[in-house]
């Protein structure tokens, strides 16, 4: 049955484009504005590797509590700094940072009102571990 | 006007500067005396925490109170849930503004939210939403009197800067069961909504650092931007105290935390001094670290979880646009206005000071006395307003010496002095006009504390007036003369002794069982011996 | 492909009025359809048929009633990083994989108000980390459109699942979200329209985080009339996010007829980048020339930061990622280590077990960036170069109306080519042409225009500037009607 409609359904596809120009892909009609070579970056590519201290690593793996397997890590890491390093390249003097695409816009103030709380079952809905269903809990 | 006093006195002020005098109408400023070389110099810098008073948190809609049923005042942000984004609440905005504009503060017209990163348990989100780059104010400055009970020295005034205002996230409350071995969390207070004032490092001790929090709830009291209670954590101190030689670098400082008293500011930072002192003169070294006050053995001790390790990372919050003011007046719904809130401003404890001095003249120390307490305070006003003809300076004096003193007698705290604006009035005005002498207007006021009689009923009842009518004073000094032993006592007085008045005064009032005015009698008496 | 899907959602919803098709039965042959498909795509972590049949019979009812919601009776499937109520939001990772929101994302909630009827949550790179829709924990998804599915080509990511479920016609829209192109990208390798919106004009409230600041909704669909129909339903402010744009959100409505004399089309040269197989590019040569023979102007441009856009993206992504992720620490919701013997370790043990290594390591490198000694040097720097791509984009506009470019760089990659390399190398590559439109916030629209050597779709991007939705839609309609895709589907 599927079959019969989809036949169905292309011979009116059919009909109805003959009314439509197919679309022809290859005929080029003007001077093409597309560039047809690949464009290099305007900007110097080169990296910085940086090598990462102990020290260093010891304080990111306090901040990022994830234990990753350490020379593993470390290489990632320098991997991402040497490719994070090409925007030295770049001049930014007397350049802003965009720290939100809506600076000009202003951050709407919300009226003084208890719109939200009372909510317990649905706040500890989710945690794995709970003392009495009231308090959160954590290791001493 | 006061503010660009108090801004132009900052641009003087420089830490190693000493202002001898500056004639500022009446204040007097002053610093310690110059110490010897050799000798320690203390400095302090306090950081304060000021829960805001709101209904609804920073960032979400739940309800900003203390001791709720646990985990009961949680939205969903506060508890970190993944997908909610803070929005930010108007009156938070509003306080911070009255707040710093009642410090002298500058008020950036654009501010910015910032994230605080470290991981703890009370801290759902792993990270504190404050404004740590761009904060709604930036400098400004608080004078204010500094003056010790403990030995009565005359007060002087102090001034420190204020480096900025922002505000913050209150963080949750972790409750450790030693038995279980577990933290228990609690929710309610994350996400309340705090100022945070920090200090130039511009106190030299601990009783300046308490009159300087002194002062702070007082203004907070006046503006009602914080219920300053310290004892539910509303209002939370921490001092940072170090110590130096004259002519050295300053000393590596340690932060107290835990403070929980206008008190415990001072001793806790006046033992933290001593101790750093002792550490010193012994050859040791003062350790950056953070302490507790721990204020039942009165010392401050080592915190147990030191952050050695520690980057706070701060990052703009993108969830929040940057914050704008509106400074010039014009008429805008949305945004907070600066000047209608500048408008605003209550008459603040400096300005009372001042209306006590000028309007009232009173004396410094009185005036900073009555306002130090808005209970005197309210009494004061009570009572003159009630009658401008009374004496103001009777009226501080039976304030701050017969009031209290009758209040401690009871083991009652002045809050809850259950004697009346109206039975005071009464009280000075019989004062006043001699009907009571001061050792009987005692027993009154001992009386009122029991009863709502006025006191001249209570007088009455107890037949404790003074007897002031000249006539009667004139008949008693004549029978008095008259008696045997009187007789004797004048001749000696003629004689030369002229001292022998006084006993002849003391007769007359044993005999009149204290109840006469005895100025009164003593004229009487010259003239009667003339 | 069941004609029923071929149509548009006005179409199926007329059809619904003149009672020549039941909501409730047309759900039900769905899911069977599902169920049997999807075993070969994999493309849900969940599926909510008692939930979507129970809906489709309110539908029913109402339309039966003549209270027909606007959206009743349409099926539609929810990538897996928008919280939905009740039904589990796993962002494809055992972190969440035992977390159920108890609220719904507000753009998912508009369109269940309006009647839509969800099938399922559909799979994503665990967190939206990926452009490849193949690290999650439920395995990785197939493209519709592979010859083998024993050799399958990637969905591409990370809303690789919202694509194909509208490509292999198991709904009849998607939600799905953009950071870098997530949305864009996978549309561009399945076949469908996508659409990255204005930021600001969606609201992200209940849209698990991956980048505050560039993250927005999209939206999945197979043609352009049903794509501003989503749009439209749910776009406007929200209280619930403080990033919404606070103006009441218009309807837009199509242009009757695009003014092309007046018609200003960019072609940034910088797009022509390494990578770009020669039938993309000429897809795109064809497509500006054809939009030039129907009057409209064409002018080659630069945007020369359009090159730095893929390292600041990786700098800003990093530096955000490892403060989002801050919050997962098994206390309140999510994955719990068993480990009670300090704090430090239960959230060590916990984040190591939850998160997959892709997570791990951008944690790490945020966290790196954003040390106090490194903040200047790169996360500062980065805002600011991220300022110049965004001025590209103003500068362009001055001049040009819309700009035309590819939006993934080949057909889809092969799976297991694509895994050869590592995360963030993939996404260099995939993202080139989406992520500078997330860095400035403007709005972008894919369109599959036809299939390659391979037989497989290639799509054009279009991007406009901010609030040029209007101008977006109809422009990529009239693209559509002209190429007419769709047809390409009954070849399958």
């Amino acid at each position: 049955m599927l079959t019969r409609n989809l036949k169905n359904l292309i011979q009116l596809r059919t009909f109805c484009s003959s009314k439509k120009k197919i679309f022809d892909w290859k005929e080029i009609k003007f001077k093409t504005k597309v560039p047809q070579e690949t464009v290099k970056s305007q900007f110097s590519e080169k990296t910085e590797r940086i090598k990462i201290t102990e020290n260093e690593i010891f304080l990111l793996e306090k901040l990022s509590l994830v234990d990753l397997e350490r020379k593993e890590a470390v290489k990632v890491l320098e991997d991402s700094i040497e490719f994070a390093s090409k925007i030295h390249n770049i001049n930014t003097e007397n350049v802003e940072p965009l720290y939100t695409v809506l600076e000009n816009y202003q951050l709407t103030l919300r009226d003084d009102k208890v719109t939200d709380g009372n909510i317990k079952k649905d706040v500890l809905r989710n945690a794995v571990k709970t003392e009495e269903d009231t308090y959160f809990i954590a290791p001493k | 006007m006061f503010g660009i006093i108090q801004l132009n006195l900052c641009k003087l002020f420089n830490r190693n500067l000493r202002i001898k005098t500056i004639n500022n109408g009446h204040k007097t400023f002053s610093t310690k005396p110059k110490l010897k070389a050799n000798v320690f110099k203390s400095v302090i810098g306090l950081e304060i925490h000021a829960q805001i008073l709101s209904e609804s948190k920073l960032f979400s809609g739940a309800k900003n109170t203390f001791a709720s049923e646990i985990n009961s005042c949680v939205g969903l942000l506060d508890a970190g849930i993944p997908g909610c984004l803070p929005v930010l609440n108007k009156r938070c905005v509003e306080a911070g503004v009255k707040t710093a504009l009642a410090l002298s503060c500058a008020i950036n017209e654009v501010s910015m939210f910032d994230r605080k990163h470290y991981f703890y348990s009370d801290l759902p989100s792993g990270y504190q939403i404050t404004q740590q780059r761009a904060p709604l104010a930036g400098k400004g400055s608080l004078i204010f009197p500094v003056i010790t009970p403990a030995n009565n020295s005359k007060p002087y005034y102090k001034a420190v800067r204020i480096h900025q205002i922002q505000l913050e996230q209150d963080s949750g409350k972790s409750l450790h069961d030693d038995e279980l071995k577990i933290s228990l969390i609690d929710l309610n207070r994350a996400g309340i909504p705090l100022m945070e004032l920090v200090f130039e490092p511009d106190l030299e001790d601990g009783e300046e650092a308490a009159a300087l929090v002194k002062e702070l709830i007082l203004i907070f009291n006046s503006i009602e931007t914080c219920s300053c209670k310290m004892e539910e954590g509303a209002l939370r101190v921490d001092a940072n105290v170090s110590i130096h030689k004259e002519g050295e670098p300053l000393g590596v400082r340690t932060e107290i935390k835990n403070i929980g008293s206008v008190r415990g500011v001072a001793q806790a930072i006046a033992y933290e001094i001593e101790r750093q002192k002792i550490v010193k003169i012994g050859g040791g070294v003062i350790i950056n670290e953070t302490r507790q006050w721990d204020a039942i053995s009165k010392t401050t001790i080592p915190m147990r979880d030191k952050e050695v390790v520690q980057d706070y990372r701060y990052m703009p919050e993108p969830n929040l646009l940057p914050l704008h003011l509106n400074m010039n007046g014009n008429e805008s719904d949305e945004l907070v206005n600066v000047k209608s809130i500048q408008k605003s401003l209550p008459v603040l404890p400096q300005g009372l000071r001042d209306e006590l001095i000028n309007k009232y003249k009173l004396s410094e120390t009185t005036a900073i006395i009555i306002v130090n307490d808005p209970v005197l305070h309210k009494y004061f006003q009570d009572i003159i307003n009630s009658n401008q003809l009374r004496s103001p300076k009777l009226i501080t004096n039976i304030l701050i010496n017969e009031l209290l003193t009758t209040c401690n007698k009871n083991k009652t705290d002045l809050e809850k002095c259950p004697i009346s604006a109206k039975q005071l009035g009464e009280l000075i005005d019989m004062l006043e006009s001699h009907e009571l002498s001061l050792n009987l207007a005692k027993l009154v006021l001992q009386e009122m504390f029991h009863n709502q009689k006025s006191p001249q009923v209570i007088a009455t009842e107890n037949d404790w007036k003074q007897i002031s009518d000249d006539k009667e004073i004139r008949k008693i000094c004549e029978k008095v003369l008259g008696s045997e032993s009187g007789q004797k006592m004048q001749q000696q007085y003629k004689a030369g002794k002229s001292k022998i008045l006084l006993a002849i005064a003391g007769e007359i009032k044993n005999k009149t069982n204290n109840r006469i005015n005895m100025a009164k009698v003593m004229d009487m008496l010259k003239e009667l011996l003339k | 492909m069941s004609r029923l899907t071929t149509l548009s959602i006005k179409q199926l919803s007329r059809k619904f009025d003149e009672k020549s098709i039941c909501p409730k039965e047309l759900t039900i042959k769905t899911f069977s359809r599902i169920k049997e498909d999807n075993k070969k795509l994999n493309v849900f972590t969940a599926l909510t048929e008692d939930h979507a049949i129970r809906k489709a019979g309110e539908s029913a009812m109402r339309i039966n009633d003549g209270k027909k919601l606007p959206l009743d009776g349409i099926l539609v499937s929810v990538k897996d990083n928008f919280c939905t109520k009740s039904v589990p939001t796993t962002c494809a990772s055992k972190m969440l994989k035992n977390f159920t929101p108890t609220y719904n994302a507000t753009v998912y909630d508009k369109l269940e108000k309006a009647g839509a009827i969800l099938v399922g949550k559909t799979n994503l790179d665990e967190f939206g980390m990926g452009s490849g829709c193949i690290d999650s924990i439920f395995g990785s998804s197939k493209n519709f459109w592979s010859e083998d599915y024993n050799n399958p080509r990637i969905c591409g990511g990370s809303s690789g699942g919202s694509a194909t479920s509208v490509a292999a016609g198991f709904c009849m829209a998607s939600l799905g979200s953009d950071t870098g192109g997530s949305t864009r990208n996978p549309a561009s390798y399945c076949g469908v329209v996508g659409f990255k919106p204005t930021y600001g004009l969606l609201s992200r409230h209940g849209l698990i985080p991956l980048v505050n600041s560039m993250d927005v909704p999209g939206i999945l669909t197979k043609s352009v009339d049903d794509c501003l129909q989503i749009f439209n339903t749910i776009a406007g402010p929200d209280k619930l996010d403080s990033t919404t744009i606070k103006k009441p959100f218009n309807p837009i409505e199509l242009l009757k007829q695009i003014d092309f004399k007046n018609l200003k089309v960019g072609i940034p040269r910088e797009y022509n980048c390494e990578g770009l197989t020669s039938e993309v590019l000429e897809a795109w040569t064809k497509m500006a020339d054809f939009l030039e023979e129907n009057g409209a102007q064409i002018h080659e441009i630069s945007m020369p930061y359009t090159t730095s856009s893929i390292f600041v993206y990786s700098i800003l992504n990093q530096c955000e990622v490892s403060s989002n992720f801050s919050r997962y620490d098994g206390i309140e919701y999510g994955h719990r280590a068993d480990d009670e013997t300090s704090t430090e370790n239960l959230y060590a043990k916990t984040r190591a077990e939850g998160f997959n290594n892709v997570v791990k390591n951008r944690i790490f490198a945020g966290n790196y960036f954003l040390l106090r000694k490194n903040y200047d040097k790169y996360f500062l720097k980065a805002l600011k170069v991220r300022r110049l791509v965004s001025d590209d984009f103003s500068k362009a506009f001055k001049n040009v109306d819309l700009l035309l470019t590819p939006t993934t760089l080949s057909d889809a990659p092969l799976l297991n080519e694509f895994v050869k390399n590592h995360n963030r190398d993939q996404c260099a590559v995939q993202d080139f042409c989406t992520c500078p439109a997330n860095m400035a916030g403007i709005p972008s629209i894919t369109i599959p225009v036809k299939l390659s050597s391979n037989k497989l779709p290639i799509s054009l991007q279009l991007m406009g500037p901010n609030f040029s939705e209007q101008l977006l839609f109809s422009t990529a309609k009239f693209i559509e009607d002209s190429v007419d895709f769709l047809s390409n589907y009954h070849k399958m």
